[in-house]
């Protein structure tokens, strides 16, 4: 085993020349010795080169093991996911090792304009993307039929992915005569690109316009009734929502509806919303044998809310990782082999 | 985890994880939030990205506060989302075409044209 001191000496020699093989290897060993879910902090601080940092990932992905797959709700055939979607925004390096483990959605994959090459090279049915459609986003007008469709139609223009399997419209509807009980125009753009075979369900990323003050005059006065209108359409197949450690009980109560009516529910800005209320109860990171593990900790935590009858609400979430320290606590909060050695007794959907 | 270097505001503010000169100083000028920002995402690497996903978050809520012309309040409070005075402001937009370039992606077109901002689709 390395000591501290010989650690601190090679992150300093790596940021002065790329480390020898040998100097790599030490750092190998170490980061291996520190058992799976754990390895990424020996390199921490380190700078490595692109082949080096794809070692590292080869470690800790070996580390995290493969990753379950869950329905995607009810709705969606036999479409299963793993507990843990990629999104177009991570960094790239992290896009092969995440599909290595199984990985197998790409939240925004309709938003690039050339597909990354570790995602180019897979048969298109071997994974799956949402392309998130902006006229329902704030100041647009959500009649614009022909700005939903060709942000659609130009989006696999570029990318070639060929078709979406969501089409999610983004930031969802202002209010309950907006969305109009599902019949609604938006809607009706979907039903033309499914026929069209360009899209394969409806979703909805219905986030609750809470800063809406500061521009456009439009706010959601009755959050919970409006997801309500949307699972009582019978239109939603899936739902991407902000949910974090502490969220109102009335908002858990109505995601767990929306998740026993077999929407699939697909929780977002985990981090952004719960780190600060996590960190600070220590008594709750060791109940989710994650101390210290902030981004683990709120993972574990929202993949395990459960509804009245046990069951979970979400079936999968999206994380933004940029670095191999963050894949690693992140995904190792749904990582059953990580779980195990936690002692973390984990039940995904 | 992420760099914690930055004061951020508090998840049930309105603007959430917007960076702050000091603890609880609720009221921002677009400049102090845009400048901050385009600083964390002048030290993205290729091995780290992650002060890039806390832009993006910033990029997120702002999109929402876009008028429509384009362009943002010069100076609010985050805590309520609140303009404050008339003035306005286009520092986002150079943000959004940076995120955008950065990722060959098209997540902030609209926001771009909602400004008659140029550079649409800079990686197709």
């Amino acid at each position: 085993m390395q000591s501290d001191g010989s650690m601190d000496r090679l992150k300093s020699i790596s940021r002065e020349k790329p480390l020898s093989r040998r100097d790599f290897m030490q750092v190998l060993t170490v980061a291996s010795a520190a058992g799976p879910g754990l390895a990424a902090a020996a390199f921490t601080g380190m700078s490595l080169t692109q082949s080096q940092r794809a070692e590292a990932a080869e470690l800790i992905v070996d580390g995290l093991g493969t990753l379950p797959k869950v329905p995607y709700g009810k709705r969606h055939g036999k479409m299963m996911v793993t507990p843990i979607c990629m999104s177009s925004d991570w960094n790239g390096e992290l896009l092969a090792p995440a599909l290595q483990m199984g990985v197998n959605f790409i939240h925004k994959g309709g938003y690039w304009n050339r597909v990354p090459d570790a995602v180019k090279a897979l048969p298109r049915e071997s994974y799956y993307t949402d392309m998130t459609v902006d006229t329902t986003s704030p100041g647009h007008d959500p009649n614009n039929f022909d700005e939903a469709y060709n942000q659609v139609v130009s989006s696999l223009d570029r990318n070639g992915l060929k078709y979406y399997d969501v089409y999610r419209a983004h930031y969802g509807w202002h209010n309950l005569e907006s969305f109009n009980k599902g019949d609604n125009v938006t809607f009706k753009v979907f039903q033309k690109l499914k026929k069209e075979g360009k899209a394969r369900y409806f979703g909805v990323s219905q986030h609750p316009y809470s800063n809406s003050d500061a521009g456009n005059p439009e706010k959601i006065e009755r959050y919970a009734d409006l997801i309500n209108a949307e699972i009582e359409s019978g239109v939603v197949d899936s739902m991407q929502v902000w949910y974090s450690y502490g969220y109102p009980k009335e908002v858990q109560e109505v995601f767990a509806k929306a998740s026993k009516a077999g929407i699939a529910m697909v929780a977002m800005k985990i981090y952004a919303h719960g780190n600060g209320k996590m960190r600070a109860d220590v008594a709750k990171m060791d109940e989710l044998k994650a101390n210290g593990k902030v981004g683990r900790a709120l993972i574990r935590e929202v993949m395990h809310e459960k509804r009245p009858d046990g069951k979970p609400i979400f079936c999968t979430c999206v994380s933004n990782l940029g670095n191999m320290d963050l894949f690693e606590e992140n995904i190792g909060g749904v990582s059953p082999k990580v779980a195990r050695i936690d002692g973390f007794e984990t039940h995904l959907a | 985890m992420e760099p914690d270097e930055l004061i951020l505001s508090p998840p049930e503010w309105a603007f959430n994880c917007f960076p702050l000169p000091e603890p609880d100083v609720d009221v921002l000028t677009m400049e102090f939030v845009i400048s901050t920002m385009q600083a964390q995402i002048d030290l993205v690497t290729e091995a780290d990205t992650s002060r890039l996903g806390r832009a993006l978050h910033v990029g997120h809520l702002l999109t929402v506060a876009q008028s429509d012309a384009g362009d943002w309040p010069a100076v609010f409070n985050a805590r309520t989302g609140e303009s404050i005075g008339s003035e306005r402001s286009l520092a986002p937009l150079p943000m959004f075409e940076r995120m955008n370039l950065m990722l060959n992606s098209s997540e902030f077109d609209h926001v771009l044209k909602r400004a008659a901002w140029g550079g649409i689709h800079p990686g197709s």
